[in-house]
C-alpha cells in the first residue's frame, strides 16, 4: 500500500514500504541530496532533516513514521530558516560540505528550541553532529551571529 | 526526479563540459571548433584524447564573451584551492576574479598533473596555470599591440579590456582578440604527466608586489551551492538506468570465502549476486534494496587471525620481517662519535598508533562501462591512478577510460586509493549498466586503508653547554604499497599485502630544520598487517610528535625554556620567525617546564607546550597548545592552541585560516582520542562509537597569526598546521603535570595510568 508524506511542503505518494529508512525514500524517490548517508547508525548527522520542528536522523527514521509530519530538507528550509544558510556563507563555513546540511538541519531545530542559546548552549546542541574537516567553529559562530540577530531570526 | 548531476557520457568536447549554476552539466549546444568535432568522433569510438601540456590552449581558454576557464589536472575537495587559483590567474591576466572558472581533473579535459595530495596544490600544482596565464595575457597584448600599431609596453589591461596607455579611446576587449578562440601556442614542459609538471613560454611573471586579487579573502565559490544543496557531489551522481551495489567484504583480514549462498528471503529490486573469487557484491534496483539484499545474503569464510593486537603492535614492527633495506633519511656528520662523546646523553622510545582518516561520508563511485569505453564519475584524489587501475582491471586501454572527478565527502589522503569507483566498474562490466557502489559505515572503518603505525627510538647528546651535539633517530613502521590495486577491494577483498611497500621518507631532521652538527635519522620499512595509505601530513605529523616532544624533553633536563632551546638550534630565520610570532600571540612566559601547576596537588593542572615544522621547506608552522589536564579523571582538554604560519606569499587569507582551523582541529582529534583498534582477527573500530572524534564541546578556541612573504611561492596550508598539535599538547601535558607520555592518544585512561606511575 503506498504512503504519502509530506516533504518540503509537498505531498508525494512513495511506493517504498513502512520500515524503510526515510534518508532512502528522500534521496532515491524524491530524487533530493541534501540529506547525505553518513553512518545508517544515528551516531554523525549527516542525514538529518526536519520532522515538524524538530530534527531526526532520517538513516533511522521509518518513512512510516514521516507520514503524518512535515518533513523538512536543506532544499526545502524555509523563510525563517534561510538566515541560518546566509550566515553559513557569510561565515565560509563549509570545507567539503558533506556534514553541513545535517549541520544546518540541526541548528534550524536548536534554535527551534532555544532561540538565543549562550554559546555552550550551542555547542552542547550540536555536540551529536560531527565534521571532519573542523568547521565546528564557524558553525557555532554562524549559529551565534542568527541567534544575535545580526543575522535574521529564526521563529 | 531531477538529477543533480546529469550526466551523459557519450561525446563531449572540452568546451562543452560547463558548471551551470551549481550542477555539472554535460552540454551538447555549442558549435565545437574542428579539434572539438575530432575529438567528438573519437570519443564516440571509445577514445578519449590526451590533453597535451605543451599547447597553451589546453590550460587555459578565453572566450568572447570574456569568461575564463583554466584546465587543471588536481582536484579540490573542500581545500578551496580552486579559489586561489582562480585568484592567481586573475591577477596574472588581469581580469576580474568572477570571470575565471575551474574545470578540474577530468581525465579527458585537463593535463595529467598527477595527484592531489601531499597539500602540494599550491607548491605545485598552480604553477603551470599561473604561467599559462602569464603567456595568455602576452598573447593576448600582442595582438592587442598588432590592431593599435603601438608597442606592448604601451598598453595596459584591467579587467579584461586592453587600452593604449595615454589613450583610453582605443581599447579592445580579450573577448574581441580570442579571435577562433584558441591560442595556438607552444609551451616548454617539464616533469609531464606528474605532479611537478611545469610549463613555461616566454611571458614574464607579475611582481607580486602588482598582485591587486592575491591576498584578499574572495568567497570561496563552492560555498554557496553546497549551503544550497546544489553543488556535485560523487555521492549524489545518477546516470539514466543506474544500479546500485553493496559489496560483502571478509570479517577478517586474510578471510576468504568458503560459500556463497543465497538470500535468506526474497529482496524485492535485487537483480544479482556477483560473485569473483573473494570479490562478493550484491546488485540491485535500488539502494535500500541492495543494502537489504547484502544483509540477507549468507556469505561463509575462512577463519584468519592475521594481526597480534593493538597494543602488540609497537612490538611487532621493532621485530617484524623488514621488506626494504634500511633507509638513510639523512646523514650529516658522526653522531654515534659525537653520542659518545657528549657530555650528556638521553635517550627515549615514542609511539604512534594506527588512525583512520574518517570521512564523513564513506566512499563511493558510479562507473559506466560499456565494450567500448569505461566513464567513472569518482571522488579520486588521483585521476590518473584510478584511470590506470580501472584499464588495468578491465583489459581495457588507458585511453578508452575517462574519469570525471565529482567532489566526495572530504578524505584526507584516503581518495588517493578510490576503492569504490573501481569496484564499481568491474560490477558495470559485469552488469552491462552503469553502477554505483557505496560503503557501508563499518566497511569504510574496517577496509579502508589505514594510516601505518611507527615506533621510534630517539638519542641525542649535549655539549656542557647544553646545546645539542648529537641527534639519532630511528623509526620502524609498514608506510604504504606503491601499487595499490593488488590490495583494493576489488578484484580481491584482500588487505594482506603482498606488494613491497615504498616506505614514505619519515621526516628526519627537516621536520624543524634544526642545524644539529650531526645527525642520523634512519627508516625501517616492514611487512604490513594492513592496508596502508597517506593520512594527513604523513611521516611529518610522526616524526614531529616524538622529535618535539624529545626536544622538550632535552629542554627540561637542562632547565632551559623550550622555545629559546629550539632557537639556539635554528639558523633559518622563517623558523624563528613563526616560533616568535606565536610566542608573542599566546603570551608566552620564557621558563622551563614543567610549570608551578606540576608542583601542585589541585585536581586540574594547566600547562602550555610549543611545536615547530618546516614543512617541504614551503610553510613553517609553530603551534602552541594552552592544556588542562584532570588529575582526577585523567581527561586532557585542549583550551586553546595558538597557530604562527608562514604559508610565503598569503593567497586567501581567510581560505588559510579555514584550513588552519581544520588542520588544528584534524590534529587534536588525533592526538587525544584516535587509535585503531583490533583483535588477533579484525578490526574493532568500526563506527563513530569505538572510533571517537573531537566534539563540538571538545574544541580548543585557536588564534591564527600569518606570516605573509610576498616574495616567496605559496605553500601548502592543509597539512602543516596539522603537523605540530601532537607534540604540542604532549609538551603541554608535561608542562602541566611534570609527566611524559610518549604514546598517542592522551586517552583518560592512558593519562591516568601514567600520572599514577608518577
Amino acid at each position: 500500500m503506498a504512503l504519502t508524506i509530506t516533504v518540503n511542503g509537498q505531498r508525494h505518494h512513495v511506493n517504498a514500504k513502512d520500515e524503510t529508512p526515510l534518508l532512502y525514500v528522500l534521496r532515491d524517490e524524491l530524487g533530493l541530496n541534501g540529506p547525505m548517508f553518513g553512518c545508517g547508525l544515528s551516531q554523525c548527522g549527516a542525514c538529518a532533516v526536519l520532522l515538524g520542528k524538530s530534527e531526526v536522523r532520517s538513516c533511522v527514521t521509518p518513512v512510516a513514521a514521516a507520514a503524518e509530519k512535515e518533513v523538512t530538507t536543506l532544499e526545502g528550509v524555509p523563510r525563517q530558516y534561510k538566515a541560518l544558510q546566509q550566515a553559513w556563507i557569510d561565515e565560509q563555513v563549509p570545507q567539503c560540505g558533506y556534514c553541513q546540511s545535517g549541520m544546518m538541519i540541526a541548528a534550524a531545530s536548536l534554535l527551534n528550541r532555544i532561540p538565543h542559546p549562550t554559546e555552550q548552549q550551542i555547542k552542547r546542541g550540536m555536540n551529536g553532529h560531527l565534521c571532519r574537516c573542523g568547521t565546528q567553529l564557524r558553525i557555532v559562530k554562524a549559529i551565534a551571529r542568527v541567534a544575535n540577530g545580526t543575522g535574521r531570526k529564526t521563529s | 526526479m531531477t538529477p543533480l548531476v546529469e550526466a551523459k557520457s557519450r561525446g563531449f568536447s572540452r568546451r562543452q563540459f560547463l558548471f551551470s549554476g551549481g550542477a555539472l552539466v554535460v552540454s551538447f549546444g555549442l558549435p565545437p571548433a574542428s579539434s572539438a568535432a575530432e575529438a567528438d568522433a573519437a570519443a564516440a569510438r571509445g577514445v578519449y584524447p590526451k590533453p597535451d601540456p605543451a599547447q597553451l590552449d589546453t590550460w587555459i581558454a578565453v572566450t568572447q564573451d570574456g569568461a575564463v576557464t583554466f584546465y587543471t589536472g588536481r582536484t579540490d575537495y573542500g581545500q578551496h584551492k580552486s579559489t586561489a587559483y582562480a585568484q592567481i590567474v586573475a591577477d596574472e591576466l588581469d581580469v576580474s576574479f568572477a570571470a575565471v572558472k575551474p574545470v578540474m581533473g577530468d581525465t579527458a579535459l585537463t593535463p595529467n598533473q598527477g595527484a592531489s595530495t601531499a597539500s602540494d596544490g599550491l607548491l605545485n600544482g598552480v604553477r603551470p596555470i599561473r604561467h599559462a596565464a602569464a603567456e595568455a595575457r602576452r598573447v593576448l597584448l600582442e595582438r592587442a599591440s598588432e590592431r593599435f600599431g603601438v608597442d606592448p609596453a604601451q598598453l595596459m589591461v584591467a579587467d579584461g579590456v586592453v587600452s593604449v596607455t595615454g589613450d583610453p579611446s582605443r581599447r579592445v576587449a580579450y573577448g574581441e582578440l580570442v579571435g577562433a578562440g584558441r591560442f595556438d601556442v607552444t609551451l616548454k614542459v617539464s616533469n609531464p604527466d606528474t605532479t611537478r609538471v611545469d610549463v613555461i613560454g616566454t611571458a614574464k611573471l607579475k611582481d607580486p608586489a602588482r598582485y591587486s586579487v592575491v591576498g584578499k579573502s574572495m568567497p570561496a565559490h563552492d560555498i554557496p551551492g553546497k549551503v544550497h544543496g546544489t553543488w556535485p557531489r560523487v555521492h549524489n551522481v545518477r546516470v539514466p538506468g543506474m544500479l546500485h551495489a553493496r559489496l560483502i567484504l571478509p570479517p577478517a583480514p586474510g578471510a576468504h570465502v568458503v560459500r556463497v549462498g543465497t538470500l535468506k528471503n526474497r529482496i524485492e529490486g535485487v537483480v544479482k549476486v556477483v560473485e569473483k573469487g573473494d570479490f562478493v557484491a550484491v546488485v540491485a534496483e535500488t539502494e535500500w534494496a541492495a543494502i537489504q539484499g547484502a544483509d540477507a545474503l549468507e556469505v561463509s569464510w575462512s577463519q584468519a587471525e592475521t594481526l597480534p593486537g593493538n597494543e602488540r603492535i609497537y612490538s611487532y614492527l621493532r621485530k617484524a620481517p623488514r621488506t626494504l633495506p634500511p633507509k638513510i633519511v639523512k646523514a650529516i656528520g658522526d653522531s654515534a662519535s659525537a653520542l659518545a662523546g657528549a657530555a650528556r646523553t638521553f635517550e627515549a622510545d615514542y609511539h604512534y598508533p594506527v588512525q583512520n582518516h574518517g570521512m564523513i561520508g564513506p566512499s563511493c563511485g558510479v562507473a559506466d562501462v560499456t565494450a567500448e569505453r569505461a566513464v567513472l564519475y569518482a571522488g579520486t584524489q588521483d585521476p590518473p591512478a584510478t584511470r590506470a587501475q580501472t584499464a588495468k582491471l578491465l583489459g581495457m586501454p588507458l585511453g578508452n577510460v575517462r574519469v570525471i572527478p565529482v567532489e566526495p565527502s572530504g578524505c584526507y589522503g584516503r581518495l588517493g586509493v578510490d576503492d569504490a569507483t573501481v569496484a564499481a566498474a568491474l560490477l558495470s562490466k559485469e552488469m552491462g549498466k552503469p553502477v554505483r557502489v557505496q560503503l557501508t559505515r563499518s566497511q569504510e572503518h574496517t577496509w579502508s586503508p589505514l594510516q601505518s603505525p611507527s615506533s621510534f627510538s630517539l638519542r641525542a647528546g649535549v655539549d656542557a653547554g647544553g646545546k645539542i651535539v648529537a641527534w639519532d633517530q630511528r623509526e620502524w613502521a609498514w608506510g604504504w604499497v606503491e601499487d595499490e590495486l593488488p590490495l583494493m577491494l576489488v578484484p580481491r577483498a584482500e588487505i594482506t599485502a603482498t606488494a613491497p611497500p615504498l616506505f614514505r621518507p619519515p621526516g628526519g631532521g627537516e621536520n624543524g630544520n634544526y642545524a644539529f652538527a650531526n645527525l642520523s635519522a634512519v627508516g625501517y620499512a616492514v611487512a604490513p598487517l594492513l592496508r596502508g595509505t597517506a593520512m594527513r601530513s604523513p611521516g611529518r605529523i610522526q616524526v614531529n610528535f616524538s622529535g618535539e616532544q624529545f626536544l622538550d624533553e632535552i629542554a627540561a633536563a637542562t632547565r632551559q625554556d623550550p622555545i629559546a632551546f629550539r632557537l639556539r638550534h635554528l639558523e633559518d630565520e622563517r623558523s624563528a620567525a613563526v616560533l616568535r610570532t606565536a610566542a608573542k600571540a599566546a603570551g608566552w612566559q620564557a621558563r622551563p617546564s614543567p610549570g608551578p601547576d606540576a608542583r601542585s596537588k589541585a585536581r586540574i593542572a594547566r600547562g602550555r607546550g610549543i611545536s615547530l615544522v618546516a614543512s617541504q621547506r614551503s610553510t613553517w608552522v609553530a603551534t602552541i597548545a594552552e592544556v588542562e589536564v584532570d588529575r582526577q579523571t585523567g581527561r586532557v582538554t585542549a583550551r586553546r592552541m595558538t597557530v604562527a604560519v608562514d604559508p610565503g606569499i598569503v593567497v586567501n587569507p581567510d581560505g588559510i585560516k579555514a584550513q588552519i582551523e581544520g588542520a588544528t582541529i584534524y590534529a587534536v582529534s588525533r592526538a587525544l582520542k584516535e587509535e585503531v583498534t583490533f583483535n588477533r582477527s579484525s578490526l574493532t573500530s568500526a563506527d563513530w562509537i569505538s572510533y571517537p572524534i573531537l566534539l563540538f564541546t571538545e574544541m580548543p578556541d585557536i588564534r591564527i597569526e600569518l606570516v605573509n612573504r610576498i616574495d616567496q611561492m605559496p605553500g601548502g596550508i592543509g597539512e602543516p598546521p596539522n603537523t605540530t598539535p601532537a607534540a604540542a599538547i604532549g609538551n603541554a601535558i608535561f608542562d602541566a603535570t611534570g609527566v611524559r607520555v610518549r604514546e598517542l592518544p592522551y586517552t583518560p585512561a592512558r593519562m591516568k595510568a601514567a600520572l599514577a606511575k608518577a
